[in-house]
C-alpha cells in the first residue's frame, strides 16, 4: 500500500442494501493523483456515455487525495462527481466540498466512495469505521438539515459524528439544491440535492478512527509547520480572515482574482453577472 | 505554572491541533491519537478543545495507584510514566475535563506533554484560539480577548 493511502475504494448498492470493498490499483492512485482524478477514472471505466442523472444506476462518487486527513493546509477538500441534472443534456460534472467529510472517510478506512442504486424508502447511511449499515431515515424525512444533524448525533450518541444530508428542497428533487454539511460547508454546482433525493437517501454519517500513515512524518510535519507560518503571514489571507471570502473580489490593491468571471453564476455554464461582480467587496 | 490556555469563543473547530498533535507524537494523523480533542456543538457552531490542564493539584496524580502521572521537572507538565501505568483508566475518570486518552494500540493513558515547553498546537491555530505561557499570568491571553470586545465596544459607539 501506498502511504498516504488507503487503496479502497466503498462500493454502495443502495437498491439491494449492500455494501463492499474493492481494491484500487496502485498504479491508478499514481496516475490519478488527487480525488477529481480517481473519480474522473471511474466514471470513464465504467460509462461509455453519460446517463440520465434520474436513474438509479447514475453513481455519487466521492472521493479523497493522498494528504487529505493529515496536517497539510488545505487537504481537507472532497471531491464529488456524477452526471448532473443541472444541463440540458445529461453531462459529467464535478465539484468539490470543503470541510471535515473527507478526513473521517479516509479514516475510515477508505479513498472513494461509490453509491449507486435506488432505496425503495428514506435510508441513511451509516459508515462506522469501515462498517456500513443502512438505517430507516423515516423520521428524518422532511427535517431540516440542522435537525437531521443532530438528530442523526443525538441518535448515535457521539456529537463527533460527521453527517452529509439533503433538506426538504433535496427530498422534493429540486435540481438545484445542495448537500450540506456541518451547517455551512455545500457541495455546490452539481445538484447533489436533487441526486440524493433521487435515490431516498438522506444523510451520510461517517465516523473514521484509522490513522493516516504518512512516508515521511517528521518532514511532512516540518513541511506543514513552514507552509502555515507563511499563509498566516500573507496578505490576501489577513484580509480573508477580516472580511471573508468576498474580499476576494474587492477592486483595490491588486488583489482582484484575474478571471474572476465565473464566480457569480446566475445559470449554470451559461451566463455570468459580471456586472454584478464590480459592485461587491468584503466591506 | 504552565499550561495551554484556550480560548472557545476563537475556534474554528478545523481540527489541525488534533492533526499536528498526533503527527508529531505518533507519526501519523488521527483524532483518536490525538493529546488534544476537539468538541463540537455543530447546531450552535461551538467547537472547544479539551487538553490537560497541568493542575496544580492534579487529581489524576492522587488518584494514580501505581504512581505513574509524574510532574516533569523540565516543562512543569503532570506526564505518564509508561513504564508504570497499568492503563487501570483512573486518571480518565479523576480528571475534571477528562483529558486524558487511552491509547488505542498500547493502553497507556496519554496525556499532553507541552512538547519539551514548545507546544506544536500553538504554532498551528491560525485563530489563536490556544496559546501557551510558560511562565507569568496564564489568564492574559484571555484578558486580553476581553479588553478587545471592550475596545470594540467603545469605538462603534
Amino acid at each position: 500500500m501506498i502511504k498516504g493511502w488507503k487503496g479502497k475504494r466503498l462500493r454502495i448498492d443502495l437498491s439491494l442494501q449492500n455494501a463492499w470493498s474493492e481494491d484500487i490499483p496502485a498504479a491508478d492512485l499514481c496516475q490519478w493523483l488527487g480525488g477529481r482524478g480517481l473519480n474522473a477514472s471511474f466514471f470513464s471505466q465504467n460509462f461509455r456515455s453519460p446517463i440520465s442523472p434520474s436513474s438509479p444506476e447514475n453513481p455519487i462518487a466521492f472521493a479523497v487525495g493522498p494528504l487529505t486527513g493529515s496536517l497539510a493546509p488545505s487537504s481537507g477538500w472532497t471531491s464529488i462527481a456524477s452526471f448532473s441534472p443541472l444541463f440540458d443534456l445529461p453531462s459529467y460534472a464535478f465539484t468539490r466540498m470543503a470541510g471535515h467529510f473527507g478526513v473521517p472517510l479516509k479514516a475510515a478506512g477508505y479513498d472513494q466512495l461509490i453509491l449507486q442504486g435506488k432505496a425503495d424508502r428514506p435510508v441513511y447511511l451509516w459508515i462506522d469505521n469501515g462498517e456500513v449499515k443502512f438505517e430507516k431515515a423515516a423520521s428524518l424525512w422532511g427535517k431540516e438539515t440542522t435537525e437531521t444533524t443532530v438528530a442523526i448525533q443525538e441518535e448515535k450518541g457521539d456529537r463527533n459524528i460527521e453527517v452529509l444530508c439533503i433538506g426538504p428542497a433535496g427530498e422534493r428533487q429540486l435540481p438545484f439544491t445542495n448537500v450540506i454539511h456541518r451547517l455551512s460547508w455545500t457541495g455546490d454546482h452539481l445538484g447533489l440535492g436533487y441526486l440524493f433525493g433521487t435515490k431516498q437517501l438522506k444523510a451520510i454519517a461517517i465516523r473514521g478512527k484509522k490513522p493516516v500513515t504518512l512516508h515521511d512524518p517528521r518532514r511532512i510535519l516540518d513541511l506543514c509547520l513552514s507552509l502555515k507560518g507563511r499563509i498566516q503571514k500573507d496578505q490576501r489571507i489577513q484580509k480573508v480572515k477580516e472580511e471573508g471570502t468576498f474580499s476576494l473580489l474587492g477592486r483595490e490593491d491588486g488583489m482582484m482574482i484575474k478571471n474572476g468571471k465565473s464566480w457569480l453564476p446566475t445559470d449554470p455554464s451559461k451566463q455570468w453577472s459580471v456586472s454584478l461582480r464590480t459592485h461587491l467587496s468584503g466591506q | 505554572m504552565s499550561a495551554i490556555s484556550i480560548l472557545p469563543e476563537r475556534c474554528t473547530g478545523c481540527q489541525s491541533c488534533e492533526m499536528v498533535c498526533s503527527l508529531s507524537h505518533e507519526g501519523s494523523c488521527s483524532s483518536s491519537l490525538s493529546r488534544i480533542r476537539m468538541k463540537k456543538w455543530d447546531e450552535i457552531s461551538v467547537f472547544m478543545p479539551i487538553v490537560c490542564q497541568h493542575c496544580e493539584k492534579p487529581p489524576c496524580m492522587t488518584i494514580c495507584p501505581t504512581g505513574a502521572r509524574t510532574r516533569s521537572p523540565e516543562t512543569n507538565a503532570v506526564v505518564t510514566d509508561e513504564k508504570r501505568c497499568v492503563g487501570c483508566k483512573s486518571c480518565l475518570y479523576a480528571c475534571p475535563y477528562n483529558a486524558p486518552l487511552l491509547h488505542p494500540n498500547t493502553k497507556r493513558t496519554i496525556t499532553c506533554d507541552l512538547c519539551n515547553g514548545q507546544p506544536l498546537c500553538t504554532q498551528v491555530c491560525t485563530t489563536r484560539a490556544i496559546s501557551y505561557s510558560p511562565e507569568g499570568d496564564l489568564s492574559m491571553e484571555r484578558k486580553k480577548a476581553f479588553g478587545q470586545l471592550f475596545l470594540h465596544s467603545i469605538k462603534s459607539r
